[in-house]
């Protein structure tokens, strides 16, 4: 790949999230459509986008961008106000410049014509407009009231008689300072000689250069008395909205001939002497020494802010290729192991210097491998609001009022897990508005509100992390779950089972009770497909449902996927490993035990009977029980059922390697991990093995 | 505002305590004028000077001006903390020379903070 093709894909890969940070920003917008920064934010994406396509050749996108781009600035201005339409149309937007930075990037070209004629439209003065953009969110003039940090030139003349009024303009330029990082600069160019001058007027005026978050109408309010008789300019000259990939500086000249201190003619004649710009002016009596000053100072504070932003732009993140991270986990995963054998080899020669660096560089191990597991964690607030998009777009399509409620967006789950999450979880969310969430007048009806909710949560529970998705639609209907059920010959009629095997059922291959099949679901392919996904992340599902009141999905996913808290057991010469967080405790069974069961493999744990699944005959490990075995309690889709297995070791780290190909459909085992004498300890897939039984 | 003229022919030293304001600028010009008129060289002890206001800075600007314009010499003394932040709230201090002089000498040369 060459150098051109390494940005455009970096570009592609930054617009990608720039895009879906957009897309985030527009619809929390719809429900406040005056928060400036979620305006700024979405006017900072198309900005980037815009100029960065441009640079790399993507010119319909940067041509489309431009468009949007000018519509949130009038929005950012407060001329224009945010509609559902300008959400809609930039959504639709959005999505085009995914298309066109796909890489076939096809897409109908009349639709992107459109789209900018339409935004060319929105952004024509109101007597341009054909027609009315709508008022569904009048949300009136924007106030600037917290924004962006902009650098302002603000040239104040005061009235000579000013200090006869009473005001002190060092006063004005104190509260100047307040309002942010300021130079001031005053022209004592006016102030006569001492015999004719009238001590009381003031001969004094500023340049003043500010950077400021606050806004111009802040500055505005500083002269608010004085701006009838003064002479104000108040400048933008610098934005922290412009790309800051290649900082502007402007020349001396341009500056001064910008203020109208110096004429063109002036500068491009000092131009032609080889001397310092300003020297040269300043010798020639063409500009004030405290001119020249005041641009050079407008120049450095400008130098300033562009490069303090870029310092913390490169100092906020570093792009790095994820595989560059896998490969640094894997070494991690290598270490892990290498020091579990150096811990070994070193309690067993029982050397106190080798133990104690044993021990050193198990605490450095154990900190790295905490550090690196952490650089893979994203918050999964990313795929939270493609969701709300999906919701959006579903309930639209369905004529269903739907609204989605996130919480603990800001959970963090290793990278993989994220987005190895998203099918499934946008199969739940379309089940819960095509099935659950019912339409506005049946919840009506029921005296519920028009309006449904899905309401989507991610927390932290220990080494997991716990999803929900609940919704306050119809619920799910048992008999009908029964009825099909038993129609597919999946249980007895005369079957009876508790509410949780029955909601189980859905999970079934084929499965749905929908007596109809839409676009968005009913076909009975997916939830199957759900629970595969969920349980190849080493994760479990559970619903609960309540008929009227609604359905709640819960999810528990480990937190990574490459080095895992688990315990070792042992069974006849072999080691295995299951993941701690589905171990709830362990107890000892004898053979009197096993006796007493009378052949069923249930134990008595503090009075409530445990199956178990005895794993020295499930994996053919020799006949000869020891006299005493432990059964490890598990929870496995909120049912308790034991493991048992000859001894147990205790918690181990276990560095997750997957089977070979050859392995890969091994009923019960989801992979190997590595002993710290090499020799390798099998992970017990858990929620297999209770459903092989 | 306090000020206190003591004049020689060689030097006349200008004493200036407490907050010079708008009521103290036409008095301080007068001072001023009478000191360059009647010696070589001037010194403004602004030692105990509190604080100021853009007009009294103005009266010393000119000053300085009238002073160097006739070949005498006119200098600033113990510009204290306060009085500093002053100059600096005004926008006086500078890097570059004064354009009335030419681009040398201006009084409020590098009177700032380091």
């Amino acid at each position: 790949m060459d150098m051109a093709q390494v940005h455009r894909e970096a570009f592609r890969e930054e617009a990608h999230e720039l895009l879906t940070e957009l897309e985030s920003a527009l619809l929390e917008l719809e429900e406040n459509p005056v928060d400036a920064n979620l305006i700024g934010c979405a006017f900072r994406a198309m900005h980037t986008i815009k100029g960065s396509g441009a640079m790399f050749g993507f010119y319909e996108v940067a041509e489309l961008t431009h468009e949007v781009e000018t519509v949130f600035d009038q929005v950012r201005n407060g001329s224009t106000s945010v509609t559902k339409d300008l959400i809609d149309k930039t959504l639709k937007a959005g999505d085009l410049i995914r298309c066109l930075l796909s890489s076939n990037g096809a897409v109908d070209e009349s639709e992107r014509q459109q789209l900018i004629s339409t935004f060319r439209q929105m952004a024509a003065p109101p007597e341009d407009k054909p027609v009315h953009v709508g008022s569904d969110n009048p949300a009136g003039a924007l106030r600037e009231s917290e924004e962006d940090e902009k650098l302002y030139r603000i040239r104040f003349r005061p009235s000579p008689d000013i200090f006869l009024t009473g005001t002190d303009p060092l006063l004005l330029l104190k509260e100047l300072r307040d309002l942010g990082k300021c130079r001031i600069i005053a022209h004592l160019c006016d102030i006569p000689s001492l015999d004719s001058m009238d001590p009381e007027r003031c001969y004094t005026y500023w340049d003043i250069i500010l950077s400021t978050a606050k806004g111009i109408n802040a500055i505005k309010d500083v002269f608010i008395f004085v701006e009838e008789d003064s002479e104000i300019h108040i400048t933008i000259i610098d934005d922290s909205g412009n790309s800051i990939d290649k900082p502007i500086y402007k020349k001396l000249g341009e500056i001064l001939v910008e203020r109208g201190d110096l004429t063109t003619e002036d500068m491009e004649q000092v131009l032609q002497k080889k001397k310092l710009f300003g020297e040269i002016l300043v010798e020639s009596g063409l500009a004030d020494p405290s001119k020249v000053e005041a641009a050079l100072v407008e120049q450095q504070q400008i130098r300033e802010a562009q490069q303090k932003r870029q310092m913390s732009a490169a100092a906020a993140s570093i792009r790095v290729p994820s595989e560059k991270l896998d490969t640094l986990v894997n070494l991690v995963g290598e270490l892990v192991t290498v020091q579990a054998r150096l811990s070994q080899t070193a309690g067993l020669r029982n050397d106190t210097h080798l133990l104690q660096i044993a021990e050193e560089v198990e605490r450095l191990t154990s900190e790295l491998r905490d550090s690196t597991l952490n650089i893979r964690m994203m918050p999964i607030g990313s795929t939270f609001s493609k969701f709300k998009r999906l919701v959006r777009d579903l309930s639209q399509q369905l004529e269903k009022e739907v609204e989605m409620v996130t919480e603990g967006a800001g959970t963090e789950l290793d990278k993989t897990v994220i987005e190895r999450l998203n099918d499934p979880l946008v199969h739940i969310i379309r089940n819960s508005i095509d099935h659950g969430i019912e339409s506005p007048e049946t919840r009506q009806a029921a005296g519920k509100p028009r309006q449904g909710t899905v309401h989507l949560t991610a927390e932290h529970s220990g080494d997991s992390v716990i999803l929900t998705i609940r919704d306050d639609g119809a619920g799910l209907d048992k008999n009908a779950i029964r009825a099909k059920a038993i129609e597919k010959k999946l249980i007895l009629e005369s079957a009876e089972l508790s509410d949780r095997e029955l909601f189980a059922l859905i999970f079934a291959p084929g499965f749905s009770t929908a007596k109809k099949i839409t676009g968005v679901s009913g076909r009975g392919v997916g939830m199957d497909v759900v629970k595969q996904s969920i349980e190849a992340l080493r994760g479990t599902i559970d619903i609960t449902s309540q008929k009227g009141e609604g359905t709640t999905i819960t999810i528990k996913l480990p937190l990574t996927l490459a080095i895992i808290e688990s315990l070792m057991v042992k069974i006849g010469d072999e080691y295995f490993v299951m993941p701690l967080s589905l171990v709830e405790e362990c107890v000892e069974l004898t053979s009197n035990d096993i006796e007493r069961a009378h052949g069923r493999n249930l134990a008595n744990v503090r009075g409530s009977m445990i199956p178990y699944i005895p794993l020295r005959q499930r994996f053919l490990l020799g006949d000869k029980d020891p006299a005493i075995q432990h059964v490890v309690v598990t929870e496995v889709a909120g049912e308790r059922i034991g493991l048992l297995v000859d001894s147990v070791i205790g918690e181990h780290q276990t560095v997750i390697k997957s089977l070979g190909r050859m392995y890969r459909d091994v009923q019960g085992l989801s992979g190997a991990t590595i002993l710290g004498d090499g020799s390798v300890a099998l992970i017990l897939d858990v929620p297999q093995l209770v459903q092989w039984g | 505002m306090n000020c206190n003229l003591e004049q020689s022919e060689e030097i006349a030293e200008i004493i200036i305590s407490g907050s010079m304001s708008i009521e103290d600028a036409a008095n301080l010009r007068n001072v001023l004028a009478s000191a360059i008129a009647g010696s070589c060289r001037i010194e403004i002890d602004l030692t105990a000077a509190d604080t100021t206001d853009i007009s009294c800075l103005q009266v010393i600007c000119s000053a300085h001006r009238a002073a160097v314009q006739l070949g005498k010499q006119l200098t600033l003394r113990g510009t204290e903390e306060s009085l500093i932040k002053c100059l600096e709230d005004a926008g006086f201090p500078r890097h570059t020379g004064c354009q009335q002089q030419n681009g040398i000498a201006c009084l409020w040369q590098e009177r700032q903070r380091n």
